[in-house]
């Protein structure tokens, strides 16, 4: 009985903890809240999208083309008759997904490479480190080019073609936060007091070398929906009629003097996620760094 | 203040004549940085030619008394108010400008760790003839001479090569050397350390003591030693200020005031000092409170084990009590105490 | 009962290459000869460059030394298997001198003092947090510090956790790197009462580094002197400390504070590089002392006739019977 209430209450002391650690400081960074605010409606946005659309955000409709905005097509229409609102709504969901999927599928290539670069050192390390040198020489809007026009286009490739490029930073920077950590004073104190060294790696090292590389990744997210579309802009990225910012505003390149609404308003939607996403990892990085004096 | 004198009236005679020789004259000062209150209502005087020590730990406000002293302090959220007098004119509220021609030339500083305050990217000789030739006008050959000299006087061996070494191609001691030697260069009458040997070895802090002190008793200068070390302050200082939570709760001759001491922090901390014969060490209990949830009257009171409910709410003044002043409202249950050992 | 036996232990870096392709070494430890009983209370004092932190590090298995062989219970340490590491690393516990770097700055309190108990099967999972209170009660900390982390600790409170960290594994050695230095004095004084306790009352073998005499003297009953990386002394603290026998050990003694006699700043110019050892006696170029013979040989550590005390000089300083 007792064993329960002591379970109890000590998770609840770790829920305090948890919010004095993350939500105080985070808190304390208006540049953080901000960046909160708008990520957060972004996602809110994203992931109701079908239930706040108002049209089939792929349903072409030639009679109602190059409407401006009124009351049954909010955000007006753009050449194919399309809802732009809709086709917003679905490209924030787009635009999020790509880049989550391609941050996350570059942090575990990068960890990987950078884990065992950092940990094992020697010859192994020289070579992975020149492996990914080769891939760092290269631009990544560039690497990603190359890689859709080998695996050809659409959301799937696009979220490969730019997960590959994003595993050079993450590896750089994964090695030299293990080599950094490695050196610290209480791993050697956790290998004195005998802990085994899957143990150090798993509960001292990777958490110590985890935190950074969030707010790492959180940055890149940014990167990653700007090169996506950039991609799409270009034509090379996701196939229409998939609704992705970038594609959009393509389209609606031919139409600017006359209906500005087309590309207007998804370059704006993507600006300001753009915004949102730097702010917020700035903030973070402010918030969560013990070192920072704007805490 | 100059010696242990017994009775207050001939201490104000005394003080009367002196004030042509005093340096510094310290009134009420009171530094507030945001919600702590860092320094309260200080007030001290340095005669001239005299060496004074502060002693205190951690929150005790010696470092930020010494670095108000030559205007080092951290505007704009410090709010500095009292006087300070040094030689008639009044630091408090002093612009940096002027300040900056007083440091250097009047007061000379030593920081504590010389391997974070010499500039790694310019030579020794550099560093050195820099204040010299600012502050007294010297041409690039004088100064260099007088460089030179400086070295000499400090113990630092072929001299001349070492103008064009820089800071890390020396030992820690003789860093501090060079500190002490750039401090010394203008003839300051006023030098103010800050721990100026708590990283060296202590074989090294012994010279480098000795030399300060050397230096300073050659020049007539008067010196402010922030130091963590009673016995050492008892040895280097002629008097002492002791300070706890941003208030001088004890201050006269060095020797009586460590030795025979009559505030409940001053005796607490003489008994924590580990001598070779240490049998047992009573340490204070507790720790220093924070600087913004002090009480209103006297700091130490959640420590001190003669506290009454009195000295929660009244702040008690310096007054004077053989041979030197001291804030408490117990010395006399003190002092009857210690008698009756 | 031998815990540690060490014998002619030295240990150089290589640090460069001198013009004509020779090593250039900087000599750490220089030939030590250490012996310490279980129970014993040893402290090894030296300035910078004396080499006793990199004789504690040898001590612990963290680096090998160069020449020389190191004794643990009788096993040369290189040699101990899987087995016998683990039971050392729980029978020797050491705090290092950063006791805020030296725990995972993302665990909490309790999980570091619960780490040890775990690592060694000293008990059941269940009974780790009460067992983890109560070595915070030793130490004097409240409970409440089990879920903090080490940056939300002051530096008297995190160099505790230390001390009690290093109790967690049940070890019968601590090793102490300068584990109250730098702190106020009220609080060292809190640290080293605790540390006296916890030794006369569990019966630990303590090895403690510092430069502190004072502290030396408050912790431990015997002390080596160490210079540029050999012992020079060694003896019962208080006698060293009164009556030294090294020149040395004098200087240091005249250098410490103290209240009662003025500052004597014994000891003229500065330590030796350790990569350029002085010819001789390796305290020649600096001892008030020196004859014309310690500058050719290197003298050893000798027992000094009649007591329990060692001193490596030629001519060692007269003990007058009868004056302290």
């Amino acid at each position: 009985m007792s064993e329960i209430s002591v379970s109890v209450s000590a998770s609840s002391r770790q829920q305090n903890s948890w919010r004095k650690r993350w939500w105080v400081p985070i808190r304390r960074q208006p540049s953080a809240i901000a960046g909160l605010l708008i990520v957060g409606a972004y996602l809110f946005l994203a992931v109701c999208a079908p239930f706040l659309a108002t049209h089939d955000p792929v349903l072409q409709d030639f009679s109602v083309a190059l409407q401006p905005p009124n009351g049954e097509h909010w955000l007006g229409t753009d050449s194919f008759g399309q809802d732009v609102y809709s086709r917003v709504l679905y490209g924030a969901r787009l635009a999020l997904w790509i880049g989550f999927a391609s941050v996350s599928l570059g942090l575990l290539g990068g960890m990987s490479i950078g884990l065992i670069a950092g940990l094992v050192g020697g010859p192994i390390e020289w070579a992975l480190m020149r492996l990914v040198d080769s891939i760092l020489a290269f631009p990544e809007i560039i690497l990603a080019m190359a890689f859709i026009a080998v695996l050809g286009l659409g959301v799937e490739n696009l979220i490969y073609a730019l997960g590959v490029s994003f595993v050079g930073p993450f590896a750089r920077i994964v090695r030299s936060d293990v080599l950094q950590v490695k050196a610290l004073p209480f791993i050697e104190a956790a290998q004195l007091m005998g802990v085994s060294s899957w143990r150090i790696i798993l509960r001292h090292l990777l958490p110590n070398v985890m935190s950074s590389l969030l707010v790492q990744a959180g940055i890149r997210i940014s990167t990653a929906i700007l090169l996506a579309s950039g991609l799409s802009f270009f034509g090379i990225g996701v196939v229409p009629p998939t609704p992705d910012w970038g594609l959009i505003i393509a389209e609606g390149r031919g139409f600017i003097t006359m209906a500005p609404w087309i590309s207007g308003f998804p370059g704006a939607a993507l600006a300001i996620l753009l915004i949102g996403l730097t702010l917020l990892g700035d903030g973070l990085r402010n918030a969560l760094n013990p070192n920072s004096e704007s805490r | 203040m100059i010696g242990a004198r017994s009775t207050p009236r001939e201490q104000v005679a005394i003080a009367q004549d002196l004030s042509s020789d005093e340096l510094l004259h310290i009134d009420s000062l009171t530094l507030r940085r945001g919600k702590a209150s860092v320094l309260d209502e200080v007030s001290l005087t340095l005669a001239k030619g005299r060496t004074l020590g502060l002693v205190g730990e951690s929150g005790a406000g010696k470092s930020t008394l010494a670095m108000a002293l030559i205007g080092l302090l951290m505007a704009p959220e410090v709010e500095l108010s009292g006087s300070m007098l040094y030689q008639g004119q009044e630091l408090v509220g002093l612009s940096d400008k002027r300040f900056a021609q007083l440091r250097g030339k009047k007061i000379g500083l030593i920081f504590q760790d010389a391997t974070t305050s010499l500039d790694p990217c310019f030579t020794i000789g550099q560093q050195i003839t820099e204040p010299l030739r600012r502050h007294l006008g010297l041409s690039r050959a004088e100064a260099l001479e007088r460089a030179v000299e400086l070295l000499d006087s400090v113990g630092i061996p072929d001299a001349r090569a070492r103008l064009s070494a820089y800071p890390h191609q020396l030992s820690g001691g003789m860093q501090q050397r060079v500190m002490i030697s750039i401090a010394l260069a203008c003839d300051p009458e006023l030098l103010i350390a800050d721990e100026p040997t708590s990283a060296l070895d202590v074989t090294v802090q012994a010279q480098i003591m000795e030399l300060i002190l050397r230096r300073v008793r050659a020049t007539g200068a008067s010196a402010v030693i922030v130091l963590h070390d009673l016995a050492l302050t008892a040895q280097v200082c002629d008097d002492v200020a002791v300070m706890y939570a941003g208030q001088i709760v004890e201050t006269g001759p060095a020797h009586l005031v460590l030795e025979q001491a009559l505030h409940p922090y001053t005796i607490g901390l003489r008994s924590c000092v580990v001598e070779f014969d240490s049998a047992e060490l009573v340490p204070l209990p507790g720790t220093v409170p924070s600087l913004s949830e002090l009480p209103k009257g006297c700091r130490f009171f959640s420590r001190c084990s003669y506290a009454l409910p009195k000295c929660q709410e009244q702040r008690p003044k310096l007054e004077w009590r053989e041979g030197r002043r001291v804030a408490c409202w117990q010395l006399d249950v003190i002092h009857l105490k210690d008698a009756s050992r | 009962m031998s815990i540690f036996q060490l014998l002619d232990i030295e240990k150089y870096y290589v640090v460069g290459r001198t013009a004509t392709g020779e090593e250039k070494r900087l000599k750490a430890l220089d030939g030590v000869r250490l012996e310490i009983n279980e129970g014993d209370t040893v402290a090894l004092v030296g300035e910078s460059g004396s080499g006793k932190s990199t004789l504690v590090r040898l001590m612990l298995g963290l680096e090998q030394p160069s020449n020389g062989r190191l004794f643990f219970r009788q096993t040369e340490l290189r040699q101990l298997d899987r087995q016998a590491r683990q039971a050392f690393s729980r029978e020797v516990s050491f705090i290092y001198q950063n006791a805020r770097g030296s725990m995972n700055p993302r665990m909490r309190v309790g999980d570091i003092l619960g780490e040890p108990m775990l690592l060694h099967r000293l008990c059941k999972e269940s009974e780790v947090r009460p067992r983890v209170s109560a070595l915070l009660e030793k130490v004097g900390l409240s409970e409440g510090m089990l879920d903090r982390f080490p940056s939300e600790l002051s530096g008297g409170q995190v160099r505790r956790v230390a001390v009690a960290r290093a109790l967690a594994s049940e070890p019968r050695v601590i090793i102490a790197d300068e584990c109250v230095a730098g702190l106020d004095v009220s609080v060292q004084a809190q640290l080293l009462n605790l540390l006296r306790t916890l030794c006369t009352e569990m019966g630990l073998t303590l090895v403690f580094i510092t430069h502190d005499l004072g502290v030396a003297s408050y912790l431990c009953q015997r002390t080596s002197v160490m210079y540029l990386g050999c012992i020079v002394e060694q003896g019962p603290t208080v006698e060293l400390l009164t009556k030294p026998l090294h020149p040395y050990t004098r200087a240091l003694t005249d250098s410490f504070p103290s209240f009662d006699r003025p500052l004597n700043a014994a000891l003229k110019g500065e330590i030796p590089s350790p990569i350029h050892l002085p010819q001789g006696c390796r305290f020649s170029t600096r001892c008030p002392d020196v004859q014309e013979a310690c500058r050719h040989k290197d003298p050893p550590l000798t027992l000094h006739p009649g007591d329990n005390r060692a001193v490596a000089c030629l001519f060692p300083l007269r003990v007058e019977v009868g004056v302290t």
